[in-house]
C-alpha cells in the first residue's frame, strides 16, 4: 500500500469537506442562506427601482408602464443620465465603467460585497473550530499531514462558497427577470456572471482570512465571534486609514491598507481587467496567507 | 527485544504540571501491551506524544524505529484510538471509514470493501448508513475501534477501547483484538485490569508521568512465583505470620478480594509443592477455599506497587 501524496490526500479532505456538508444538508443550509440574502437584498432594491419608475411617470403624466423595468433601462442609457453620474462622480471613464452594467447588476454586486464577508465568516471557519473542539482531527492527522487538513478544509469550504455564490447570483437573475421584464435579460447574465467571479475574488481572501483565524481557537462559538469582530474590525481600519492618511508615520496607512482585503474593493469595480486583474491576485494571495498564518499556529500546536 | 516504541527521558509538561517526568519506557515489538495507571499518570499523554497529537518538550522517541511521529514516516502504519475525540457526527460509519481508509492510501473500491469488512466484525453492518450521531456510545466506540484496523497498520494505540462497551461486545471486541493484533504491535491503556490480563501479554506501570515497571504478564503477575488462595475469610494475623514462619515463602492477605497471595523462591518450591505444603494448613484454620490460582491478579499486582492499606503481609 503506497503512502498517497499530499495533494492526494488534501483532495480527499476537500473532497469529504464537500460531501460531508451534502450528507449533513449543511450545503443546502449555507446555499439558502446566500440565496436569501441575494434575493432579500435584490428584493428591496428592485422595489425601490419600480417605485422610481412609477413616480417617474406619475412625474412626466405618463401611463404607468406596461412593463417594469423598461424605463430605468430607456434612462441608464440616457446620455442626460450619463452626464448626470459623471457630474456626480466627476469621472468619465468611470461613469462609462459603471453605466455599462446594468443596475440590476451593480445593486448584486454592491449588496454582494457588503453580505459576502459575513455570509463566510459564520459558515466556514466554525467547521475548523469544531473539528478542533471535539477531537476529529485528531483522526485526520495521525494519517495525513496537518498542512493536507489545513488546505482541505479550505478547498472544500472554497467549492461550498463559489456553489453558494453561484446560486445567489442566478437567484439574483431570475427575480429581476420576474420583476423587470422589459429589461434585457441576457446583459444581465452576462453582467452577474462576470461580477461573480469579481465577488469570489473578495470572498476567497476572507475565507482565507477567517479560516486561519479559525485555527487559533477550539470553541466554535468564540470563534465565529471572532470571525465576525474580524470583518467589521478590518472594515473600521480599513476606512480609517483610508480616512487618515497623511504625513509622517500616516504615509505608512496606505501600505497597512493592502494587508487588508477591503482594500481592493475599489479595484473590483473598475471594467478594465488592468485594474481588476491586479485586484484579485492581490485577494488571492492575501487569502492563501492569512490561511498559511493560522497554519503556522496550529502546525506545532498540541492537539 | 526489538522495541517498536521507545521512550527516553521523555517530558510532557501542562503549565506547570508534569504529564510525563523524564519518561522511559519501551514497547517491545509483536506485544501486546497493557498500559496501566491511576488516573492523571500519563498514559494518554504516552499515547498522544506517541502519535504527534502532543509535542514533549523533552526527550527522545522512536517510533518502530524510524524517529519520532511523522506522518509521511508513520502515517498509515500507526493507529490510534484517542480516549475523548468524537467521530463526525455527521457522517455515517461506513463513510467515516472509507475517508479514513482513503486518507492512508487505499484505493476507493479497498476503502469501501474493508471499511464493509471491519463493520461487519464490529457487529455494525446493519448501521453501516446510519449517522454516527444516532448511534448510541457505545456502538460509535466501536467504529472507533474499527478505524484503528483500517489498512495495515504496525502499531495500534488504544486509549480505554472497551469503556462503555456491553458484556457481550467487550468479549467480542477481545476476540477481535486478539486476532487483528496477532503479528502486530497493540498497546492498550486500560483501567479494566480483568481485560488487560486476558488480552495481554506485557504490562507496563504509569505511575506520576513515569513507568514505573514492565514487562511479560507472566512476570508481573508473578505466575512463577507466587499462588493465589481465594477464601472465604480472613485469615487471622496469627495464623499468617505463624504459617509462613513454618514454610520459606511470603504470605499476604488482600482483604478487598479475599484473595491470600504466597510469594515463594522459585529454587525451594513449585505451584505443586506449594500446595502440598499451603493446602493442608489453610483447612485446617477452617478456611474456605474458593479458587486457586497461579500467581496473583493483575490488579493485586498493580496494587501491591501503589497501596498496601487493604493488605497486610508476612515472610519469614
Amino acid at each position: 500500500m503506497k503512502e498517497p501524496s499530499f495533494w492526494r490526500q488534501t483532495g480527499i479532505v476537500a473532497l469529504n469537506e464537500w460531501s460531508d456538508a451534502l450528507r449533513s444538508r449543511r450545503a443546502i443550509v449555507v446555499i439558502l442562506l446566500y440565496l436569501g440574502a441575494a434575493l432579500l437584498t435584490m428584493n428591496s432594491f428592485l422595489s425601490v427601482l419600480l417605485r422610481l419608475e412609477n413616480e417617474l411617470a406619475e412625474l412626466l403624466g405618463l401611463p404607468a408602464a406596461q412593463q417594469p423595468g423598461a424605463v430605468v433601462d430607456a434612462l441608464w442609457r440616457s446620455d442626460r443620465f450619463r452626464g448626470l453620474v459623471a457630474g456626480a462622480v466627476r469621472s468619465e471613464s468611470l461613469v462609462s465603467e459603471l453605466v455599462g452594467h446594468s443596475p440590476v447588476v451593480l445593486a448584486f454586486a454592491g449588496l454582494a460585497f457588503f453580505y459576502t464577508p459575513i455570509l463566510v465568516a459564520l459558515v466556514a471557519p466554525v467547521r475548523v473550530a469544531e473539528e478542533l473542539a471535539n477531537g476529529t482531527v485528531r483522526y485526520v492527522t495521525v494519517r495525513a499531514s496537518r498542512l493536507s487538513w489545513t488546505l482541505g478544509k479550505f478547498l472544500g469550504q472554497l467549492l461550498l462558497f463559489a456553489v453558494a455564490l453561484a446560486a445567489s447570483a442566478f437567484g439574483a437573475w431570475l427575480l429581476a427577470r420576474y420583476r423587470l421584464a422589459a429589461s434585457d435579460a441576457w446583459l444581465q447574465a452576462q453582467g452577474l456572471f462576470v461580477w461573480t467571479f469579481r465577488i469570489g475574488a473578495y470572498g476567497f481572501a476572507f475565507l482565507g482570512l477567517l479560516m486561519g483565524v479559525a485555527h487559533w481557537t477550539r470553541s466554535p462559538s468564540r470563534c465565529t465571534a471572532l470571525a465576525l469582530m474580524t470583518v467589521f474590525g478590518l472594515s473600521l481600519l480599513s476606512w480609517a486609514l483610508e480616512r487618515y492618511e497623511g504625513d509622517g508615520i500616516r504615509q505608512l496607512f496606505p501600505l497597512v491598507n493592502q494587508l487588508l482585503p477591503q482594500a481592493y474593493r475599489m479595484g473590483l469595480w473598475r471594467a478594465s481587467y488592468a485594474h481588476v486583474g491586479p485586484a484579485a491576485l492581490a485577494l488571492a494571495a492575501l487569502g492563501i496567507s492569512y490561511l498559511l498564518l493560522g497554519y503556522a499556529g496550529f502546525r506545532r500546536r498540541d492537539l | 527485544m526489538t522495541a517498536a516504541l521507545r521512550f527516553e527521558q521523555v517530558s510532557k509538561r501542562f503549565g506547570r504540571r508534569y504529564a510525563l517526568d523524564q519518561c522511559d519506557w519501551v514497547v517491545p515489538e509483536g506485544t501486546c501491551y497493557g498500559l496501566v495507571g491511576h488516573n492523571g499518570a500519563g498514559k494518554t499523554t504516552a499515547m498522544a506524544v506517541t502519535t504527534g497529537l502532543l509535542r514533549p518538550q523533552q526527550g527522545q522517541i522512536d517510533l518502530l524505529g524510524v524517529g519520532p511521529f511523522d506522518v509521511a514516516r508513520h502515517g498509515g502504519r500507526v493507529a490510534l484510538l484517542p480516549q475523548d475525540a468524537l467521530l463526525p457526527s455527521d457522517g455515517n460509519a461506513l463513510d467515516v471509514l472509507q475517508f479514513y481508509a482513503r486518507l492512508q492510501g487505499l484505493t476507493a473500491r479497498a476503502a469501501r470493501s474493508q471499511a464493509a469488512e471491519l463493520l461487519e466484525r464490529v457487529h455494525l453492518a446493519d448501521r453501516a448508513r446510519n449517522p454516527l450521531r444516532t448511534l448510541s456510545h457505545g456502538m460509535r466506540k466501536r467504529v472507533m475501534i474499527a478505524q484503528c484496523f483500517l489498512g495495515q497498520p504496525e502499531l495500534v494505540l488504544l486509549d480505554e477501547p472497551l469503556s462503555g462497551l456491553d458484556p457481550y461486545e467487550v468479549a467480542h471486541m477481545r476476540a477481535l483484538l486478539k486476532e487483528k493484533g496477532a503479528g502486530i504491535t497493540l498497546i492498550i491503556s486500560s483501567h479494566n485490569l480483568h481485560e488487560l490480563e486476558l488480552c495481554c501479554d506485557y504490562i507496563g506501570f504509569m505511575r506520576n508521568g513515569r513507568c514505573t515497571r514492565s514487562g511479560p504478564l507472566d512476570t508481573i503477575m508473578g505466575n512463577r512465583q507466587a499462588v493465589t488462595y481465594m477464601v472465604d475469610q480472613a485469615p487471622s494475623h496469627e495464623w499468617i505470620e505463624s504459617t509462613a514462619k513454618e514454610g520459606e515463602f511470603t504470605l499476604r492477605y488482600d482483604a478487598k478480594d479475599n484473595a491470600l497471595i504466597c510469594e515463594y523462591p522459585a529454587d525451594a518450591f513449585t505451584p505443586a509443592s506449594l500446595n502440598a505444603r499451603l493446602l493442608p494448613q489453610l483447612l485446617k484454620a477452617g478456611l474456605g477455599i474458593i479458587a486457586i490460582q497461579q500467581g496473583q491478579r493483575l490488579e493485586q499486582a498493580y496494587l501491591s506497587g501503589q497501596d498496601n492499606s487493604s493488605a497486610f503481609t508476612s515472610s519469614h
